[in-house]
């Protein structure tokens, strides 16, 4: 088909303007699409959520579940310190991040507290 | 007091497609495509004094005349449009539910008459064409399965069982 052979720019602008369901699944279909899927930089987490949260150690902890975030998160770094969440909780992350490329979810324990504060944050930052 | 009124015919380009057809547009039409706009100035084209008649015809090597003829019906319906400002439509929420009436109307074609929208716009930098007709495409893929996105492009499954099902397995939280 001629669609799978349109340029990759074309391509990757109709990867954009789908949802994480729609990428995912058009890069589903053939190998050349996926690889223009992966290589599709977007500018937030398409998804960031709260996904349990439990007791451990006598402590309030939470999950924070992270997925296909992509590019730019250094500038999102400067933000997160300026607005006064845990630099040592964010490092990590984001080293993490950087470490797991073609990762796409990411889970991360964090101190509820912490945890609200940089939810918010995310999602004003970046997720809009 | 009565002035004489100096009455204008409207600027003419002269367009040629790849099957050699010449087709003559307003200048004030196919402004919208940075390509040729951007030859017009290179070529020194805007001179008044040349008359379309003895005007050079500006070669589009990568559109037919059909598409070509498709292209210009395109920019005269969106000859008034405002100017796009690109760092607004950058920033600006991805949508493709705002595709105007008559462009759904226009787009509503088979694949290959809008795959070849696509290229043209594209080759002629026609922004305001190339994203309705990609969020045309991105509304066809919307709500479907892998399958019935290949089903519906006649894309061929390349992947081994292995490769779809690591794949499958990557994205199933999408399908939450």
């Amino acid at each position: 088909g001629r669609f799978a052979l349109l340029p990759v720019d074309i391509l990757q602008k109709i990867v954009h303007l789908l949802s994480a369901q729609g990428r995912y699944r058009l890069g589903s279909t053939c190998r050349r699409i996926h690889n223009i899927e992966l290589s599709t930089g977007g500018r937030h987490f398409d998804k960031v959520t709260i996904r349990k949260a439990s007791v451990c150690s006598g402590a309030a902890v939470g999950e924070l579940l992270l997925r296909n975030f992509v590019e730019k998160f250094d500038e999102f770094s400067v933000n997160c310190r300026v607005n006064g969440v845990t630099a040592s909780t964010l490092r990590e992350i984001f080293q993490i991040i950087r470490e797991s490329n073609r990762t796409r979810s990411f889970i991360f324990k964090v101190p509820n507290d912490v945890l609200s504060e940089l939810l918010q944050m995310l999602r004003g930052e970046l997720w809009n | 007091f009565l002035f004489p009124i100096k009455m204008t015919s409207p600027r003419m380009i002269k367009l040629t497609s790849n099957d050699d057809k010449t087709f003559e547009v307003e200048r004030d039409v196919i402004k919208q495509s940075v390509t040729v706009n951007t030859l017009i100035t290179d070529l020194n084209m805007d001179d008044e004094d040349v008359s379309v008649e003895n005007q050079m015809a500006i070669p589009l090597p990568n559109v037919d005349a059909a598409t070509l003829e498709m292209v210009i019906t395109w920019c005269k319906q969106h000859r008034e449009d405002p100017p796009r400002n690109e760092e607004e439509e950058e920033k600006k929420e991805k949508r493709t539910d705002d595709i105007p009436e008559w462009d759904k109307t226009f787009l509503d074609v088979e694949q290959s008459v809008l795959f070849a929208l696509i290229l043209a716009a594209n080759y002629m930098d026609i922004k305001g064409l190339l994203d309705n007709c990609c969020k045309t495409v991105a509304n066809m893929i919307k709500g479907k399965t892998p399958d019935e996105i290949r089903k519906h492009f006649n894309i061929k499954n390349d992947f081994t069982p292995e490769e779809e099902e690591q794949i499958r397995k990557e994205n199933a939280w999408c399908e939450d």
